[in-house]
């Protein structure tokens, strides 16, 4: 993982909301994802204007854990990364 | 049935009957706009079929013949809305609340539905509903009951049944018709506040877990279809329907314990 990129959700992608998350249609690859509210929360936050180094410190503020979730983020941003809905 | 309206000319009075007894009659709101007539006339030792004066097929006998017309008047209606997502479900209502009970084939759909008309709900379609902008519209055809499902509806069981309404689609299954049980029918577009997911089980009772929106939404993707719009317009519709509803998974091995649950559900949201 490289923390000191700042990813980017990628054009074109249709974002549905529902309460508990995303269900977002991929129509380059023709696939469909099913992100629940965390992921959701960090598909959000891929900008291009917040550094990867960031986001776990954010997002334990936004749940208020008690420790920074680096593990999860990291494994969470690269399935994003994988999936091709972040670059 | 929907948008389309049908007349069936036939020189055979049976086979007249064995339609009669698959074509559903429920009272809908739309209008229909387009018009079909459709023919099976003898012809050598089969039926000759026609559309709108045009050959569509030969079948060997009445009963094969009453089937394929019976089909084609379904693709006829469904190509009359392409607009709308399909999903395979059944849908009632009960206190002015509407459920969509969703699954895959053979999961007890139908036999839910039947169930549920002798318990108080208005009971809309068994297989198949229509979606489009968060709205549900059930989609006329008439509930096929499986043989061996009849047995677990005492009330339908007790009753005498005209050899003609054992004319499903699948080979030897009922075709039920609500109105001449007694009960409304009625297809309409409306809202819906509960989607279920039934899964089976093979415990002797019935679970009721609730469901994240968004896992509910990929069960239902594997059982619906797209619309002439294309995917995104498919997603947004099951989104749209998920996320307006309550959403649980059904797991049941009782048809008993199911219908208890979901009367205890509905009271418990009403309240």
């Amino acid at each position: 993982m490289n923390w000191e990129a700042y990813p980017r959700c990628v054009a074109g992608i249709q974002v549905n909301e529902v309460a508990d998350g995303y269900v977002v249609y991929d129509p380059h690859r023709e696939r469909i994802h099913y992100l629940n509210h965390t992921a959701a929360v960090l598909l959000e936050l891929c900008t291009g204007a917040v550094k990867a180094g960031d986001l776990p410190a954010i997002l334990q503020t936004a749940y208020d854990l008690s420790e920074v979730p680096v593990t999860e983020v990291e494994a969470c941003l690269q399935k994003l990364f994988d999936e091709g809905l972040v670059s | 049935m929907l948008a389309c309206e049908f007349e069936v000319i036939s020189d055979c009075a049976e086979l007249l009957r064995r339609l009669d007894h698959m074509v559903p009659r429920p009272a809908q709101p739309i209008l229909p706009g387009r018009q079909y007539q459709l023919a099976a006339c003898r012809d050598g030792g089969g039926y000759r079929l026609e559309e709108n004066g045009r050959p569509i097929g030969r079948e060997r006998d009445q009963a094969a013949a009453a089937r394929t017309l019976f089909w084609r008047m379904q693709v006829l209606a469904l190509e009359a809305v392409p607009e709308f997502s399909r999903i395979h479900a059944g849908c009632a209502s009960r206190n002015g609340r509407r459920i969509v009970a969703a699954g895959p084939a053979r999961s007890g759909k139908s036999t839910l539905m039947a169930r549920l008309l002798f318990e108080g709900f208005d009971v809309h379609c068994d297989d198949l509903v229509l979606l489009r902008r968060g709205q549900a519209l059930p989609y006329p055809r008439r509930f096929f009951i499986r043989p061996e499902a009849v047995a677990l509806i005492p009330q339908l069981a007790a009753r005498s049944i005209d050899p003609f309404e054992w004319g499903g689609w699948d080979p030897g299954s009922l075709a039920l018709d609500p109105l001449v049980l007694g009960f409304p029918w009625r297809i309409e577009s409306g809202p819906v506040d509960i989607v279920l997911f039934l899964e089976r089980d093979t415990c002797d009772t019935a679970r009721l877990e609730a469901s994240p929106k968004h896992a509910m939404a990929e069960r239902l993707m594997f059982q619906s279809t797209s619309p002439a719009g294309g995917p995104g317009d498919w997603v947004r519709d099951v989104c749209a329907l998920v996320d307006r509803a309550d959403c649980y998974v059904l797991r049941s091995g009782s048809l008993g314990a199911s219908v208890s649950l979901l009367k205890e559900v509905l009271e418990s949201e009403s309240a």
